[in-house]
């Protein structure tokens, strides 16, 4: 008998205290991973563990050892309760997944078929307006022409190094337009018609490209490694993976914050491998970040191809196991993918009913200002404080088929949601790669017929909204267009060299170091209010000494020996 | 005619602080750790963006105590307990940083951190850079380095010449509680990533400490070394706990009639060459020490600095009394005899004294 816990529950005054005593008196703590799983009693949920749970003291509560003894021969016995949650018993041997078990493979939501044709009953909560539909494609046919030419310009040694989307236009463009203008974006590599989307210039790639003095990246970094923060792109690192934990950070910072906002990070099936993938989807589940989780799974990372990548469902597979909501998407299909977005980052602000999104994402698609988004979800207000309570289930009567959970949920904490969009790689993965070498041509030609962008004119043309004649003058002036920025790229000089040491460390100001009781440091520091850079030392830049000293003798250097410097670069 | 005489002292420096009455010789001791602790706690009630996270920094309060009742004081919303990825709660506090959050990384020990070196260096260091000034990175990456006692190879190596080499990083390294409580208060309120590195030894030790250095605004410059002991026959220059082992072989090297002079760095990037530079004017003769590796240690940054820019002013090479080039050992003879003694400095001293 559990003589001590009914002793004190005589204290107690309630029938479920007395249960609740009884239940905490029975948890087998010496039978955890006893294998025999001891019997406890069977409990309806305890108030004083549901108490101390919401009080978020999420703490074990460690019964006495003569308590557990006890416990171990009560009769009854459903759950272990363990610090990671309550977990039911079962007396059957039994291994879940891998290759002799494995779990189903999650399908993968599409709403338009690869002949360009609606599929039927697809759920579509946000339908696609003629106007967001032209938005939408030209986005993508401007970016399968640029890619084009810009590795064309590559081949041709305008530039280093470039790389496509190509066979990824639909992931792309539709996810960028489901996303909030202000959702910090941390991409990968291959997400350059986001940017696009945005309002990045194609004087503005090509200024990167080229790494002239035009570019705000003052020629810092390798061609493809755009940044923007006015379009709230963070500058490309190239080390794989490392963007997930930021986005998480990030995510974190704009919960804090209570901004309506998501942070946003891509990421293809090759670096979902690298330990910070894991730490981040761990991560974003514990801490409840409202970060969305973008994996573009193209089949291929460089050689390696998926399958010998993983042996699991893929990425969106891993998700729920992390805790996460997770969708598989078609990424040629850009209407998929949008919906897949929008619905994703309204659940990672907190899940707003979807008739105020559905609504919104109609007004708002005729009005959408070029380079923002176009959904509502992201505009409206206090996301994190309070759902707007809207009529339930209404997206319904537009397009076909509403599912009828939607109306019906409630405002949720915020957190994490994957999306992985399936879709294949058709170019090489850089200028410095020949694919032909791993995979057979019959092969890219088949995925080169199911190109993304073709299929969406298929789409457009049966709606009526898209013709022969205005495709062709589409890719005419985008083809100009772009020939265009890179001579206007080239003429620009490149940085100067007196830039070089600048943005190592924040400028040194007189106020750095705080309003201590002891001067402040660098010497550089109190000349900040002279012209700025006028002199060898950068005098007003705020540089630290040995910077600038460094600054001041490769100047003079370079002066003394125009010869080894190009003379495309200026000192100033 | 006394407010006059303090208001003439505080203007020159003398007792800042001190009211009419003059309480300068008020003295109290510190240890380092509630040095640390105080620092962070200030701190994080002077800016709601500073926020701690690491590995058992909250419940457990801390893996040495650094973090103690902050979290029943902030809650967990600013004193965050991490799952076991270095690589990942970095990846983390780093992208906070980038979205204006100024958070205080926890790292184990430094050993642990170089699973997040990556973070660290690609991410925090060069971010400012590759952006071209627009994305700032202000966090401060803190937590033990070098030798304990007794915790062998993989607890015990020091990361100072590693993080001192990269542009982009400042890098402190606290000697006593004075040094702890001003350095730690200048790496948070600085907008660069900051490299802080600490030592499990020290943390225990107690300092004296005036009320200045108590004050909430006592913050430290980065980049300037402190003088704690001037002599004129040879300078000792050293950083953490290797400066108390210097001023000990300096008080023994004066009974002999040698006069060292000790600079504790403070700073090891930026270094503080002007610092150094006075000295040697005044000495002729340097010896760095530290716990560290040999080969391209903080001693060989120095060694270079003194002969590019001092080599008319040495009497005699600059020395390097560092640690053996192994893996720490365990067994405690080993670990003796494989780090810097009080004895080691003496005969280095001597040598060329």
């Amino acid at each position: 008998m559990h003589l001590p816990a009914l002793a004190a529950a005589r204290q107690r005054h309630s029938l479920s205290e007395l249960l609740c005593a009884l239940a905490r008196a029975a948890t087998p703590v010496a039978a955890l991973g006893s294998g025999h799983g001891g019997p406890c009693a069977t409990v309806a949920p305890c108030r004083s563990h549901t108490a101390a749970a919401a009080s978020g003291a999420r703490r074990y509560a460690v019964s006495t050892r003569s308590e557990s003894v006890a416990a171990a021969r009560s009769t009854v016995d459903a759950y272990l309760e363990v610090p990671g949650g309550r977990v039911p018993y079962t007396p059957e041997l039994r291994f879940l997944g891998g290759p002799d078990a494995p779990i189903p493979t999650m399908p993968c939501y599409r709403t338009i078929d690869s002949t360009g044709q609606d599929v039927p009953g697809a759920h579509i909560p946000h339908p696609l307006s003629q106007e967001l539909s032209l938005r939408l494609y030209g986005a993508m046919a401007r970016l399968q022409t640029m890619d084009t030419m810009f590795y064309e310009a590559q081949r041709q040694g305008r530039f280093s190094f470039y790389l496509t989307c190509q066979g990824e236009e639909a992931t792309n463009i539709g996810s960028a337009a489901g996303l909030g203008g202000q959702d910090m974006v941390f991409a990968q590599y291959r997400e350059q018609g986001v940017l696009l989307w945005r309002g990045y210039t194609l004087d503005q790639f090509a200024n990167q490209l080229l790494g002239n003095a035009l570019e705000p990246g003052k020629g810092r970094q390798m061609p493809i490694h755009y940044g923007s923060p006015e379009l709230a792109y963070q500058t490309i690192s190239s080390p794989l993976a490392t963007q997930m934990p930021h986005a998480v950070g990030t995510a974190y910072g704009y919960k804090m914050d209570r901004l309506p906002r998501v942070a946003v990070t891509y990421f293809g099936d090759g670096a979902s491998s690298e330990g910070d993938a894991h730490a981040a989807f761990n991560f974003a589940a514990v801490l409840g970040a409202p970060c969305l989780f973008v994996c573009r799974n193209n089949g291929y990372a460089i050689s390696t191809p998926a399958h010998e990548q993983y042996k699991g469902d893929g990425i969106a597979g891993r998700g729920p196991m992390y805790g996460i909501p997770s969708i598989r998407v078609d990424g040629g299909d850009v209407r998929a993918v949008y919906n897949a977005v929008v619905e994703a980052r309204r659940r990672a602000l907190g899940g707003q009913p979807a008739a105020a999104a559905a609504a919104a994402a109609g007004a708002a698609g005729a009005a959408a200002a070029p380079g923002q988004h176009c959904s509502g979800s992201g505009s409206s207000g206090g996301l994190l404080t309070e759902p707007a309570v809207g009529a339930v289930g209404k997206g319904a009567g537009q397009g076909q088929g509403q599912g009828q959970g939607q109306g019906q949920q409630q405002a949720a904490e915020p957190g994490p949601v994957l999306i992985e969009c399936m879709s294949y790689r058709s170019g090489h993965h850089s200028t410095s790669d020949d694919s032909t070498r791993y995979r057979t041509s019959e092969e890219m030609g088949a995925w080169r017929a199911r190109d993304p962008v073709a299929r969406f004119r298929s789409w457009l043309v049966r709606q009526g909204w898209w013709d022969e004649a205005r495709e062709a003058e589409l890719r005419r002036s985008t083809r100009q267009e772009v020939l265009a920025a890179l001579d206007r790229a080239a003429q620009v000089p490149k940085p100067p060299l007196s830039d070089m040491f600048t943005d190592v460390y924040a400028p040194l100001t007189a106020a750095a170091g705080g309003g201590g009781a002891t001067a402040g440091g660098g010497g550089a520091g109190g000349a900040a209010a002279a012209a700025g850079g006028a002199d060898d030392t950068g005098a007003g830049l705020g540089l630290p000494p040995h910077l600038a000293a460094q600054r001041a003798a490769t100047l003079d250097f370079a002066r003394r020996h125009p010869a080894v410097c190009p003379p495309d670069v200026p000192l100033r | 005619m006394l407010p006059a005489l303090a208001r003439t002292a505080r203007h020159h420096g003398l007792f800042t602080k001190v009211g009419v009455r003059g309480f300068a010789s008020q003295v109290s001791e510190m240890t380092v750790r509630d040095a640390l602790n105080s620092a962070l706690d200030e701190e994080l009630a002077r800016d709601d963006k500073v926020y701690v996270l690491g590995e058992e920094v909250g419940e457990y309060q801390g893996a040495y105590k650094i973090t103690r009742g902050l979290l029943q004081k902030y809650g967990p919303d600013r004193v965050k307990d991490t799952p076991i990825t270095e690589a990942g709660f970095t990846g983390i506090a780093v992208g906070s940083a980038f979205a204006g959050l100024r958070p205080v990384c926890e790292f184990m020990t430094w050993n642990f951190a170089m699973q997040a070196i990556d973070q660290i260096i690609n991410s925090a260091a060069k971010t400012l850079y590759m952006s071209a000034g627009q994305i700032n990175c202000p966090i401060v990456f803190r937590g033990p380095n070098g030798a304990a006692a007794g915790v062998a190879a993989q607890h015990s190596q020091c990361f100072a010449s590693w993080y001192s080499s990269v542009p982009g990083l400042k890098v402190l390294a606290p000697y006593d509680s004075e040094d702890a409580r001003g350095l730690m208060k200048a790496a948070i309120r600085d907008p660069d990533p900051v490299v802080f590195l600490e030592n499990e030894i020290l943390y225990g030790q107690a300092f004296p400490v005036t009320p200045q250095v108590l004050d909430k605004d006592f913050v430290l410059p980065i980049g300037k070394a402190k003088v704690m002991r001037e002599g004129k026959h040879v300078t000792l220059v050293s950083f953490s706990k290797m400066v108390g082992y210097c001023l000990k072989a300096a008080e023994q090297l004066a009974k002999e009639g040698i006069d060292c002079e000790v600079i504790n760095l403070r700073s090891i990037k930026p270094l503080d060459r002007d610092t150094l530079l006075a000295s040697v004017k005044k000495t002729h003769k340097i010896i760095s020490v530290e716990e560290g590796w040999p080969q391209c240690g903080v001693g060989s940054e120095i060694s270079a600095v003194m002969m590019e820019l001092a080599f008319d002013e040495l009497d005699a090479p600059v020395l390097r009394v560092t640690g053996a080039e192994v893996p720490m050992p365990y067994a405690a003879n080993l670990e003796a005899a494989a780090l810097p003694q009080i004895d080691d400095i003496i005969k280095a001293v001597k040598s060329i004294a």
